[in-house]
């Protein structure tokens, strides 16, 4: 019976051409708007790592002045000072968390003939536990051990594109490369991988480029680094003078801190940990606030740091009218095609056909054209995706690019569309009595 | 105008069609209405000029790999160097550029008790910087040699004396923003003098609500990293960029990070803005072709489903101008229901917006345009089927009966 339906609803589609055009046009211009935007917004504040929703946290103190909170209304500074990261790490020493610093220097080769691959390499400086925490896969070697971290060691995990650009993809662990004047022994390269929003990062730098090295955070402290220029810090009082050791020393605040736990006990555990250290620390005369220490869970993170673009969504809400318009076009055009088949329902009802037949027929033929709709419309989201790579530079080309899931879903949307749009034609289609076509003709 | 009793009747009888064109244009008109405003809010935001001359500047960020490399000497000898080249009107060293996204701010207050004040962007820079931003000292006075520190971290030591851009001094003094110029104020615990205040200078964040308050200070921050912003003379920036690219790579162990004209600053900035701008254009224009079709095709299919009534008509004395007239009435009818629930629903959408996007309050003459465009597109979608329906032969009437 389906077949035969199938049948019927292609020959009645090739009957009238246009409508079904204009039909089919107008789904698929729909959804392609919808499925657009809806891939922009979903992609970037899609959690990269769904499974760790209740394990991962960042570690918010809030060491701010009495006077006001950090930012309206009560958001706590996102960043730790030295201070507080070296105390938790040290103190700590059986949680699973890491620092989280931001440096720019230039790469180089250690071989002579390297001189022309120089480039300013963005890294992070991190303990070891940032590897297993954000599930950062390795091509060769592994991430550097706790004694690295405490011994200080120049070791850096490279990442793939770096791996390729100085050793053409080469095995290169144990091998060297100068980062900042400094020689590093290479331990790791990472694999590429697609994680965005990046967690670890705030605001605008969630959707910037990969890394291209880690070392350990230990590592930068003693050598003295930091990006004056390039580091987001604030600080809760002045810094006592322009030395790195009253920098270590002030209540700037510059370093971000995750933590994961097993269970949660293990975190009920940790927030113990941490507003007993504050406590302490109070009694030193820090931490002038009241006591407001946060394990933030990454959604919270994510609008903390307006991971979604306003103008995206607010395109979206737009492209989602738009696709009702669209609807309701459809639904016109097929109840104007539908009635037009009138006479020829009633005389199949007058040979016996029943009502349920006549729905089943004109079902069928709706969802022909939803999924031609579909097709259509996944192929214009591809076009119009393109489109928005080209205009929005600034946002990473990866929150512009389909996957299966997403394709899916978009002819699911569109099936969904129609069968919504097709449902009343078809009702009223198949309620066409017999006798009164027939006695007018 | 009499044809308003009969159409009426005929759409209580025939609802489906004309109420799905209702809500077809009550959606449109909201979705028209809104992104009108969103555009002209964007536009507005895109053609308020950053201040510098944005024609001639650019600026090089260079690297130093050895930490000491940079300091006050190789800084002032760059410099000297750089602002004798015949191509360069004027070069400064500077932290930060307008509209690049990232910088350094600062709170600033008239009253030690931190009343009035408010954030403010913060240039490091020397005492070349109102000339190398084509900035113009309204009152006060500019940075003399003396003035310029050399350090090496920021909010540690604040020189004596700072410029400001007259929509600070504005904020400052609302009585009259002249009053600002040599009055103390107060950073923490220490106080700064402004000496002159200057026309205009945008902060490096575009989106950032006191995109206008700017503040100089007369201190070279020197970091690994410097950059150095030169404005060459009228339509010379090209040469100049070569010339200043291979007079810095003279000196061994420093790379040229980035060279970048402020224009093309201004344009990455606001990429995404004017991005935003061409989407929603090409929105409105879909979304006016798709509605066109739907009323071009409901209108169609009413004909076609009342053509013996329309030759009847006609065989009874309906001239084809009334035809016209009665397909256009109904129309207009259809459009004016529709355009007067999509008043609600527009604003309706607007407070939506405003409410969680931080939009501003839609303005009633943009619905008045609104009106204009929904009417224009039904009138003209509905011309075609309307002239096909008075061409209908009143023959019709007398077949099939």
């Amino acid at each position: 019976m389906f077949n035969y339906y199938l049948k019927l609803a292609l020959i009645s589609m090739r009957k009238s051409p246009i409508l079904v055009f204009l039909m089919v046009f107008a789904l698929a211009i729909g959804v392609a708007a919808s499925m657009t935007t809806i891939t922009v917004n979903y992609l970037s504040s899609k959690n990269p790592l769904p499974h760790k929703e209740n394990n991962l946290f960042a570690v918010q103190l809030d060491n701010w002045s009495i006077e006001k909170s950090w930012r309206e209304p009560d958001i706590t500074p996102f960043h730790l000072t030295y201070i507080d990261a070296n105390n938790l790490l040290s103190l700590g020493e059986k949680f699973k968390h890491s620092p989280i610093a931001q440096m720019d220097m230039p790469l180089e080769s250690t071989s002579i003939d390297g001189e022309k691959k120089t480039f300013m390499a963005q890294a992070k400086s991190v303990s070891h536990d940032f590897f297993a925490l954000f599930d950062v896969p390795f091509l060769y070697g592994q991430a550097w051990s706790k004694e690295d971290d405490k011994n200080s060691a120049n070791l850096v995990v490279i990442s793939e594109k770096t791996n390729n650009k100085f050793f053409s993809g080469a095995n290169s662990v144990g091998k060297t490369l100068i980062y900042g004047g400094e020689v590093f022994t290479i331990i790791g390269v990472t694999k590429k991988r697609t994680f965005l929003p990046k967690l670890y990062a705030t605001n605008v730098f969630m959707f910037a480029e990969p890394e291209d090295l880690y070392f350990p955070f230990s590592t930068q402290i003693s050598l003295g680094w930091f990006n004056e220029g390039k580091s987001i810090y604030y600080c809760q009082k002045d810094k006592a003078s322009d030395t790195y050791e009253s920098l270590l020393q002030s209540e700037c605040m510059w370093i971000l801190f995750w933590a994961e736990f097993k269970d949660k006990a293990e975190k009920e555990q940790y927030q113990q940990f941490i507003d007993n250290y504050v406590s302490d620390q109070k009694a030193l005369g820090r931490f002038p606030r009241p006591l407001d220490n946060r394990l933030t869970s990454i959604k919270t993170w994510f609008k903390y740091q307006n991971v979604t673009n306003k103008d995206t969504q607010i395109l979206m809400w737009l492209a989602i009218l738009f696709l009702c318009v669209c609807l309701f076009n459809t639904v016109g055009l097929m109840l104007a095609k539908f009635t037009g088949k009138s006479s020829e329902v009633a005389l199949r009802r007058a040979l016996g056909a029943s009502k349920q037949s006549i729905f089943y027929q004109y079902l069928i033929e709706s969802l022909c054209i939803g999924l031609c709709g579909g097709v259509l419309g996944m192929l214009l989201t591809f076009i119009s995706l393109e489109y928005f790579k080209h205009i929005y530079t600034k946002l990473n080309d990866q929150v512009m690019t389909l996957n299966i899931e997403l394709l899916l879903s978009g002819l699911l949307l569109s099936i969904l569309a129609t069968l919504i749009a097709g449902i009343y034609p078809t009702i009223k289609v198949s309620r066409t009595s017999a006798c009164m076509q027939l006695r007018q003709k | 105008m009499r044809d308003i009793p009969l159409i009426l009747k005929v759409l209580k009888k025939q609802m489906t069609g004309p109420f799905l064109l209702i809500l077809q244009i009550v959606i449109t008109f909201t979705v028209i209405v809104n992104a009108t405003y969103i555009i002209s809010d964007k536009t507005k935001l895109l053609d308020i000029p950053t201040g510098a001359d944005q024609e001639n500047s650019f600026y090089v960020s260079i690297y130093a790999q050895d930490k000491d490399m940079q300091n006050e000497n190789q800084i002032k000898s760059d410099m000297a160097q750089i602002r004798s080249l015949n191509t360069v009107t004027s070069a400064a060293p500077i932290n930060t550029i307008p509209l690049i996204g990232m910088g350094k701010y600062q709170d600033l207050y008239t009253d030690e008790k931190e009343e009035t004040g408010d954030y403010t962007a913060k240039y490091y820079t020397d005492n070349a910087v109102v000339d190398t931003l084509d900035m113009e000292i309204l009152i006060g006075e500019d940075f003399t040699e003396q003035d310029v520190l050399y350090v090496k971290s920021d909010s540690i030591k604040w020189p004596d004396s700072i410029i400001i851009t007259k929509a600070f001094a504005e904020f400052l003094y609302k009585d009259d923003w002249r009053q600002a110029v040599s009055k103390l104020l107060y950073v923490g615990d220490t106080r700064v003098r402004v000496k002159g205040i200057v026309d205009k200078m945008q902060s490096p964040w575009y989106f950032w609500r006191n995109v206008e308050f700017s503040i100089f200070v007369p201190s070279v921050l020197i970091t690994e990293e410097m950059k150095y912003l030169v404005r060459a003379k009228k339509g010379q920036k090209d040469i100049a960029i070569s010339q200043v690219e291979a007079l810095l790579l003279k000196t061994p162990g420093r790379m040229i990070n980035k060279i970048e004209t402020l224009g093309e600053v201004r344009d990455n900035a606001l990429s995404t803005e004017q991005g935003t701008v061409s989407i929603l254009k090409s929105l409105i224009i879909t979304l006016s072709l798709i509605t066109a079709f739907g009323i071009i095709g409901q209108a169609s299919y009413s004909i076609n489903a009342r053509k013996k009534q329309i030759g009847t008509r006609r065989a009874l004395g309906a001239s084809k101008l009334q035809i016209i007239q009665y397909f256009l009435t109904e129309n207009i009818l259809v459009s004016t229901i529709g355009i007067l629930l999509g008043m609600i629903s527009c604003i309706a959408l607007n407070l939506v917006l405003v409410d969680n996007f931080s939009l501003p309050r839609l303005p009633f003459y943009y619905l008045g345009f609104g009106v204009l465009s929904i009417y224009i597109i039904s009138l003209l979608s509905v011309l075609y089927p309307a002239y096909k329906a008075a061409n209908i032969s009143p023959a019709i009437a007398t077949r099939e009966m």
